[in-house]
């Protein structure tokens, strides 16, 4: 760390030495960057369960800088956590240099040294990328070489260990991806209609076994196929994984082998768009640490298939992907009622339509003498094409947006969803509920925007049902304001029937905004791509300062 | 061409890593236990809970250790955080002023979690428990750099300990020792994965810190070899522990890595 931190410290001087030299020879490169600071003044509230923080004032922020000047480039990105606020991992402590790298490119290839990420196909089985909403980041450090050996044909290396907090995970990464264009790179097929890609990648880790128990594989490979395939309106996407025997804390130390499969079907059309998407996941886990879990040091990522709800009601109860295994599918249909029609009216009526659902494998034992899941052995089998009894996840939902006239727009949605807590969540208990939203934008002026949302959400489990109501009043491009109040009113704990109310303010003056938020923030999963953290309940005053350079 | 011959040259660098595993588990796998008069002792600290429904899967992880490497794995249960607080149904408190205070600092967000003779701090000390086994096994690799002999005397509702500690090399840096009294068997109410079970055995809880929480300091700065100091402490006793199931736990510590050096556990 000490030593990440010096070297990191040694590049962001050799930038400024840059940085302040800029005006001086025009031929110095450019420095541009990004920085936010979010911080939290808590208040003590054991009623809503909020946890006591000793030191009242918790902060994140980071800054990244990055100098170019032409084939060459290099950044670095501070980091600081005083402590880390509720909700983050109390393992981002202190302050310090976790991503430094440089870049020199040439015609056909490149090399980065140092922080990288990247993703191979749909990250099936390679994905190092950053969440910053979810104190994700499995940033690689190490070494990445492109090559582009003929036209259409892309080859990325990467090798490296991964990001963890402010330390790195001691297993190595090492990959390979070859993306193929034929059109760009078969003469006959140059002005062919169907347009197609082509991709394989293959991915492998290496982690010291000391166990004194099993066995394990120091060495866990895995490889990936893709296909792209478009054609007018028609777009498909599918790409398979597979994965050696990787025992881990996540599968209870089981040796068998991994399995996943995504396939994507588009069709769109003006008015009118289409989208098929299954999955299935068996026993994907991969991490460069075979005892870790939640969302430290994996190598892979494995998408939720699911609608992100961003209503605050709808949005307590997100998925979150299960890497053991499940099957799901998801469908989409956006279609536009055409203007000048009985109900497009004078601007066209847009109605999307949403259906997803997950489920368990269908699980056997290996034999009758061996549980499922038994550390040790090959823990199960399971068919390809058969569903589990057991569901995970459904959520069916439509929207529906109607303007009116220039200054008004009504958007109605309803959500109806099923939400298993003991997977998702792994606390007891199933959820049923069902959410109607209803939100309205009025446009005062030119500049000045009005929007009122009304939501309920109705369950008889977990907390009960809630009602919210939003205003907010903004003046584009500077200020925004707006106050709601979300209400547990079916609490089966009548002490629980709570207010969570919150009041905003924001201002935005050329590339910085400042963003302030005093209020109660009920408990709740926050998910990006079906990757959550949990977020405790908290009652004061956050302010959030992003600006960009 | 050549760079044909680069790519593939990687590919085939790359493809070398898969270690396919047809025997799982290990035969005989834990060498001999040493003879030497000194053997190295690592200290398994179990953060846990009574409400927490995965921790009596921790509880038996940290069981099956001693089944394997007997007395020199030390298991000390901590109550602490979210999941220990009483509440109808689950009055007992096993929280300590101690546990509070190092489950605070050490960060503990999440239970069951534990650590393994400190090792990893700050930023990879806390370890769920299917990482224990692995850290457990190089721990017990070091060479003892001290040994710790613990005596300890009940009389009345005082408890008078004694620790010797004698440094087997020589080593620079301020070291602490800290002492703890837990006691086994005590039947109450935990939280089992969607259930309750209510006649739980909890085992090596941790029930008061003899010394200060960071401990009592031993030696500052550069130690010879077979130097020997000895702490004596003077303790009240409360009479609702079972002195029968209870054990004094010892261990020294480097107050700049908080790794634990050398742990030892004497029946009372």
């Amino acid at each position: 760390m000490s030593q990440l931190t010096k070297i990191g410290l040694a590049a962001g001087l050799f930038l400024s030495a840059f940085a302040f030299s800029q005006e001086s020879n025009t031929d110095l490169g450019e420095i541009h960057g990004n920085f936010q600071t979010d911080f939290q003044f808590y208040r003590p509230d054991s009623l809503i369960g909020a946890p006591d923080v000793p030191e009242q004032f918790l902060l994140n922020g980071f800054m990244n800088l990055n100098y170019t000047r032409g084939n060459f480039s290099a950044g670095v990105r501070f980091e600081s956590y005083e402590n880390a606020l509720l909700g983050f991992d109390p393992r981002y402590k202190g302050t310090g240099i976790p991503y430094r790298y440089a870049t020199y490119s040439a015609d056909d290839w490149e090399i980065t040294a140092g922080n990288f990420y990247e993703q191979f196909g749909s990250g099936l089985i390679f994905r190092a990328y950053e969440e910053r909403g979810l104190g994700f980041d499995n940033a690689m450090d190490g070494i990445r070489a492109r090559f582009r050996p003929a036209p259409g044909i892309k080859l990325t290396g990467v090798i490296g260990q991964q990001r963890f907090y402010f330390d790195k995970g001691d297993g190595i990464v090492r990959g390979l991806d070859a993306d193929w264009n034929l059109n760009e790179s078969v003469e006959s097929m140059k002005e062919n209609k169907t347009k197609i890609i082509l991709g394989a990648s293959f991915v492998s880790k290496f982690e010291a076994d000391l166990d004194p128990r099993y066995n394990l594989p120091e060495n866990v490979g895995s490889w990936a196929g893709r296909a792209t395939i478009s054609k007018g309106k028609w777009g498909l996407f599918a790409e398979g994984a597979y994965k050696i025997n990787d025992p881990s804390t996540v599968n209870n130390y089981i040796f068998k082998d991994g399995h996943a499969m995504l396939v994507n079907l588009t069709y769109s059309r003006k008015g009118l768009g289409i989208l098929l998407a299954g999955k299935r996941i068996d026993n994907m886990n991969y991490r460069s640490d075979r005892t870790a879990t939640v969302n430290d040091l994996l190598i892979n990522y494995l998408p939720a298939l699911t609608k992100q709800h961003t209503y605050r009601l709808p949005a307590l109860y997100p998925y979150a992907t299960q890497p053991n295994g499940e099957m799901g599918v998801q469908t989409e249909i956006t279609y536009t009622i055409p203007r000048g029609s009985r109900f497009g009216g004078k601007y066209g009526t847009q109605i999307a339509f949403n259906w997803s659902i997950a489920q368990s494998l269908d699980l056997q034992q290996i034999n009758d003498t061996t549980d499922i899941y038994e550390s040790g052995t090959d823990g199960y089998t399971s068919n390809f094409w058969s569903w589990g009894q057991e569901r995970y996840f459904q959520d069916i939902n439509l929207e529906i947006t109607k303007k009116f006239n220039k200054k008004f727009k009504l958007i109605g949605t309803y959500i109806y969803e099923e939400y298993n807590r003991q997977v998702i969540e792994g606390k007891t208990g199933f959820v049923y509920m069902q959410a109607v939203v209803l939100e309205a934008q009025y446009k005062l002026s030119r500049t000045k925007t009005l929007r009122f949302e009304a939501q309920g959400m109705f369950t008889d489990q977990d907390r009960g049902s809630w009602a919210m109501l939003l205003v907010e009043y903004s003046i584009s491009p500077k200020w925004f304001f707006a106050v709601q109040d979300a209400w547990n009113y079916s609490n089966p704990d009548p002490n629980r029937q709570i207010h969570y109310y919150i009041l905003s303010f924001g201002y935005t003056k050329g590339g910085t905004r400042f963003l302030a938020n005093y209020g109660k923030q009920q408990e709740g999963i926050f998910c990006v791509g079906g990757v959550c953290r949990n977020v405790p309940a908290s009652n004061g005053l956050s302010v959030t300062i992003t600006s960009t350079f | 061409m050549k760079k044909f011959i680069y790519v593939l040259a990687l590919i085939f660098g790359l493809t070398a890593g898969c270690d396919y595993i047809d025997d799982p588990i290990q035969e005989g796998g834990i060498g001999p236990i040493p003879t030497d008069s000194v053997v190295q002792k690592v200290l398994v600290e179990d953060y846990t809970g009574h409400k927490c429904p995965n921790c009596p899967d921790a509880a038996t992880e940290a069981e099956d250790l001693k089944a394997i490497y007997g007395d020199r794995v030390v298991v000390v249960a901590i109550h602490a955080g979210f999941f220990s607080s009483p509440s109808p149904g689950f009055e007992t408190d096993f929280r300590t002023p101690a546990g509070d205070a190092m489950n605070t600092f050490f960060g503990f967000a999440a239970y069951p979690a534990g650590l393994v003779n400190r090792i990893g701090y700050p930023s990879q000390h806390i370890l769920n428990f299917q990482a224990w086994p692995p850290a457990v096994a190089v721990a017990l690799e070091e060479t003892p750099a001290a040994k710790i002999e613990v005596n300890a005397d009940l009389s009345g509702s005082t408890l008078s300990t004694s620790v010797e500690i004698e440094y087997q090399a020589e080593v620079d840096g301020d070291y602490s020792l800290i002492v703890w009294i837990t006691e086994d068997g005590i039947i109450a109410p935990q939280v089992y994965v969607g259930q309750t079970i209510p006649d739980y055995e909890h085992n090596h809880v941790l029930r008061t810190a003899i010394t200060p929480t960071w401990g009592d300091v031993v030696s500052m700065g550069a130690v010879d070899l077979d130097s020997t100091y000895t702490k004596t402490f003077s303790s009240n006793w409360n009479n609702e522990w079972n002195e029968q199931n209870c054990h004094v736990v010892a261990f020294l510590y480097d107050q700049q890595t908080l790794q634990v050096v050398q742990v030892e556990e004497i029946k009372l």
